[in-house]
């Protein structure tokens, strides 16, 4: 009993230095991007400047959280028919991503792939080998990047009437700096 | 291996998986307090105004009809003979205030209004607030039928609180207790200052159409007065930028001031008039 009480205590210790022997990174202030790239009279673009997301440096662990009712686009009536009847943000009011960078070396600054599951409108798509600017700086950690999503991916009803003003492609771009607690 | 070490190197492990991918998303996951948006699609349910505003730097423009009553059917076509027409700027002056300028056919109305939004419905709080007042200019009425005129008569003055609800993501209602005096009244017997209660609402039946119904109940109309309710009812059809409502009504006026007043006709006797509110957001 006392060989067992050992080895609980040994390896619980082992096991707490590995989690907490480095510090998570967060920011709530995340810049996120979509645009449709395309010149029209009302361009499709919004930008949230309230994104969550953390960064785990000692696994290369990412996840980020945004609010749909945070996009913000320059003309309000857009901005309403994307929140009411294309993102449906009262039935799906977030959008999220979760995943890990392959090949991570941790504290070393360079263009990483990253892979995981992004949600938006309730479906989750898997994005694979993203490549991604991860900066280590004194203080903070900077990740930038950006990546391309299909609109029909995910379950967007379009009337006829209207679709040849909505685009088929979104442009993401990510900036972000994460500090530690 | 020893049996110990067996089940606490198990324990080692189930420690360290326990903290997964998910956990990570889990860690910054939380719920913001929900404002409602999309109460009503246009700025009014049918003739008088929904807790709609638009947007600070914006602009909208409102055409409005009433055509004759369809009592007269084809002779008159139906109404459209006899039109009426109120043409409304509106201007979004900040994030809950809207300042417009009208000019309706009806008397030769001219109208200026402040719509301000005061409480939004949220997670806690259940209702919207809006307060709507106009001043409104008569300037049809001549001094050859009231010879002692002076310009003070062509003035009207209507205040309300208009209390909405998002019921749910189909249906919204509104109250509007509402305050209302003219400078001029057609009978003796009728008090310049009246009082009255709107009621009304949508109910969204697609995606992007709604049927609207309101009803202006007048709580001091004089007993001789020959003016009637005003009840409204439409359909509207949004479509990108632009909202269209479908609608009849029993009133000629566009004017809520007028509306509660002086409608003059009578849904029991199908003196009815067809017409539609047609808005655009610059």
């Amino acid at each position: 009993m006392n060989r067992f009480l050992v080895y609980i205590i040994f390896f619980s210790f082992l096991g707490s230095i590995s989690l907490h022997s480095q510090q998570k990174y967060y920011t709530k202030s995340g810049y996120v991007t979509f645009d449709s790239r395309i010149d029209s009279f009302v361009p499709v673009k919004a930008t949230n400047n309230s994104v969550s997301s953390v960064f785990d440096p000692s696994k290369g662990e990412i996840a980020v959280l945004g609010f749909i009712k945070d996009f913000n686009f320059k003309n309000s009536l857009m901005q309403e028919h994307f929140n009411e009847s294309y993102a449906e943000s009262d039935i799906y009011p977030k959008t999220t991503f979760s995943g890990n960078l392959s090949n991570y070396k941790s504290n070393v600054s360079g263009v990483y792939m990253i892979s995981g599951i992004f949600n938006f409108h309730g479906v989750k798509k898997q994005l694979d080998k993203i490549p991604f600017v991860v900066e280590f700086f004194e203080d903070y950690i900077k990740i930038t990047g950006e990546f391309v999503l299909n609109v029909s991916d995910f379950n967007i009803k379009v009337p006829k009437i209207v679709k040849s003003k909505i685009p088929s492609k979104m442009y993401v771009y990510v900036d972000m700096n994460l500090v530690s607690n | 291996m020893s049996i110990f070490l067996k089940s606490s190197l198990i324990f080692f492990v189930f420690t360290n998986i326990f903290f997964s991918q998910t956990d990570l998303l889990n860690e910054i996951d939380f719920d913001k307090e929900k404002e409602v948006t999309s109460v009503f699609k246009s700025l009014k349910v049918v003739n008088f105004e929904s807790t709609k505003l638009i947007s600070s730097g914006e602009f909208a423009f409102s055409v409005s009809h009433r055509f004759g009553s369809i009592k007269y059917g084809f002779d008159n076509f139906f109404g459209l003979d006899d039109a009426i027409t109120r043409l409304n700027f509106i201007y979004g002056l900040n994030e809950y205030s809207n300042l417009s300028f009208s000019r309706s056919s009806y008397n030769k109305t001219f109208d200026v209004a402040i719509k301000a939004r005061l409480i939004t419905q949220k997670n806690e709080f259940p209702f919207t607030l809006v307060l709507y007042s106009s001043l409104t200019i008569d300037s049809s009425i001549d001094d050859e039928i009231y010879p002692k005129m002076s310009f003070n008569n062509r003035l009207g003055y209507f205040t309300q609180f208009i209390i909405s609800r998002k019921i749910n993501k189909n249906l919204s209602a509104i109250i509007s207790p509402s305050y209302f005096h003219e400078n001029l009244v057609v009978s003796n017997n009728q008090n310049n200052s009246q009082y009255g209660v709107i009621v009304g609402g949508r109910y969204k039946i697609s995606k992007r159409t709604s049927f609207n119904i309101d009803y202006g109940h007048h709580f001091n109309r004089s007993g001789d007065s020959i003016f009637k309710n005003p009840l409204g009812i439409g359909l509207d059809i949004e479509t990108g930028g632009h909202v269209f409502q479908l609608l009849f009504s029993n009133s000629q006026s566009m004017n809520a001031i007028n509306l509660m007043s002086s409608s003059t006709g009578d849904w029991t006797e199908g003196d009815v008039f067809f017409g539609f509110n047609l808005y655009r957001t610059f």
